[in-house]
């Protein structure tokens, strides 16, 4: 609904906004883009936190912001996230926003931007982890306000997380992607405290509502690689997506899942139908008031919006099913 | 409608005469170099687009003559540069560009500002380049202005077929919300729901005889459109 689209659009990344004190720890990134208008700013809120901001308008022309992360920068796990059996759920944002275009991403509630931002303290991140893991073992979720495996090759977080993990033995992480590149596997070492999260979708959903993330031939060809490379791989079914003939079309995804990957050594499985926060889903059906999937009358539940239950739960027991017949052994994780 | 404020008389008379001459017919509405208050930027909360073009005084060493689009403010505000343009861009720390860009941005998306400078000598070409970025906004404009008309009709129809079916189904406040978020979910998903509620109807199951009747009636409404697992 708003102007900017595709042709009348900037490219992405033309402009690069820098915190002005930690340009020269940004040259790593903006050498990325040397064509690219270099903008100096005090503070990114300056930037990020403008009233008004066309989401959809950014998305189709995103602008980078290179900043450094003040207070506190990790949180314990939302309600909506799953937990994975860990007691101590967190999860940390070096990175806000995404390469990707999921119509559904709670992200475009939540934040005023969709301008992918990159924090370049993640030593700061690690010090503060450092703290909690004198304390008690930590999970930490590190990928879920990006794509970190997407930004790889501009940050490098991916890698430096991996290394950090396998040096502290009570750390266990999730990098959550949608991200189908193989060519990491043969710089990331394997740990079993690193677990690869493949968010794995129908291609009918892909296609319709995942604007720009690989298909799912890709995706499951780059599980397929990380387990051939020993990393600890988890298949996330969440959000399951209704639409008309949800059953055949996720029937059909599983069938694929089977015939193209190791379904017996995959590590988990996470099972959820799309649920979001009420504050975001009000702020999504005004940026997106032809989105099917954000427009369906949910139930409102706790403060969260949900399919009706009757619904909700036959979408993630039948998927449950579907993996139950094939791995009667799975360890199935569910909200 | 476009909104275009001129620091100088020179840039007032060019544009008319550009669009004056090209014959576009499309609104452009010219304001002198003063504006007071915000009414001028945006009238009623209609959105619109606001271009300021003025004449550089400061910081012009280093860059040549021409126009360049301003992509930051005395070093705290900034234009959202969305729109595609191969216009040079450069920082401006002009007090006056500081002031109307606060009153603009108090009422206006930072995308929809165009803050643009003329450095030098404002010849034919920098006038021809001005001109075709206003092009380019209006035309960007206009693209959203037909998706709100859509919008708008499509609101109207929700409108209608809710009212209808709140009165055959004696709802309540909280029941006629129900009914116009299944009746947007229903159109924006292709279900046919006025023929939903025209079976419905020949089936007896509406219009009903009081508000309880209703609530089972709209029970029938919700599994009719959402789906197998109602």
């Amino acid at each position: 609904m708003e102007s900017c689209k595709e042709g009348s659009a900037e490219a992405p990344f033309k402009h690069i906004y820098i915190e002005e004190d930690i340009e020269s720890s940004a040259l790593k990134i903006t050498e990325h883009f040397p064509d690219a208008e270099i903008i100096r700013i005090k503070h990114y809120k300056d930037v990020f936190n403008r009233p008004r901001q066309s989401f959809t308008g950014q998305k189709a022309s995103p602008n980078l912001i290179i900043a450094r992360k003040h207070g506190r920068l990790i949180y314990e796990g939302a309600p909506v996230c799953q937990d994975f059996g860990n007691k101590h759920f967190y999860y940390t944002s070096c990175v806000m926003n995404c390469l990707y275009d999921c119509e559904y991403c709670y992200l475009r509630g939540m934040y005023p931007s969709a301008n992918p931002t990159v924090f370049i303290n993640l030593d700061d991140i690690f010090s503060e982890l450092e703290g909690l893991l004198q304390e008690h073992p930590v999970y930490l979720c590190v990928s879920y306000d990006t794509d970190l495996m997407a930004f790889e090759d501009l940050t490098g977080y991916v890698k430096r997380w991996c290394e950090f993990t396998a040096s502290r033995k009570d750390l266990t992480i999730e990098i959550r992607t949608k991200c189908a590149r193989t060519d990491l596997w043969d710089i990331l070492s394997p740990c079993e405290r690193v677990i690869f999260a493949y968010t794995v979708s129908p291609q009918e959903i892909i296609s319709k509502y995942e604007k720009g993330t690989p298909s799912l031939k890709m995706r499951l060809n780059a599980v397929k690689s990380a387990m051939e490379h020993d990393h600890p791989v988890r298949l996330c079914f969440d959000p399951m997506i209704y639409i008309k003939g949800w059953k055949e079309v996720y029937a059909g995804m599983f069938k694929e899942v089977t015939q193209n990957i190791d379904a017996d050594h995959i590590k988990d499985f996470s099972v959820g139908s799309f649920r979001i926060s009420s504050g975001y889903l009000k702020n999504m059906r005004r940026m997106m008031p032809d989105s099917e999937i954000v427009n369906f009358p949910f139930e409102l539940i706790n403060g969260y919006y949900q399919y009706p239950k009757a619904l909700e739960e036959e979408m993630e027991d039948y998927m449950s099913e579907l993996i139950r017949m094939a791995v009667p052994k799975a360890e199935i994780f569910r909200p | 409608m476009i909104r275009i404020i001129f620091q100088d008389k020179v840039f007032e008379g060019s544009i008319k005469e550009y669009f004056e001459t090209e014959g576009t017919g499309r609104e452009v509405l010219v304001f002198g170099e003063d504006i007071s208050s915000d009414d001028s930027i945006s009238e009623d909360g209609e959105m619109s687009s606001f271009i300021y073009l003025y004449n550089g005084t400061e910081n012009r060493a280093g860059y040549n003559d021409g126009v360049y689009r301003i992509n930051r403010i005395a070093d705290r505000y900034y234009p959202d540069l969305l729109l595609k343009s191969d216009m040079p861009e450069k920082a401006t720390d002009e007090e006056r560009v500081k002031e109307i860009y606060i009153i603009a941005s108090a009422v206006l998306p930072p995308h929809r500002i165009h803050i643009l400078e003329v450095t030098g000598e404002y010849t034919d070409t920098l006038k021809a380049d001005v001109a075709g970025y206003i092009e380019r906004v209006i035309k960007a404009e206009e693209a959203d202005r037909n998706n709100k008309t859509k919008e708008l009709i499509k609101e109207k129809k929700i409108s209608e077929i809710t009212e209808t079916a709140a009165e055959e189904l004696h709802a309540s406040e909280s029941m006629m919300r129900q009914i116009r978020e299944l009746v947007r979910y229903a159109l924006i998903a292709d279900i046919p729901v006025e023929d939903i509620l025209e079976k419905m109807g020949s089936e007896g199951l509406l219009p009903v005889a009081d508000k309880k009747e209703g609530k089972k009636s709209l029970g029938e409404l919700q599994r009719r459109i959402c789906g197998s697992a109602l």
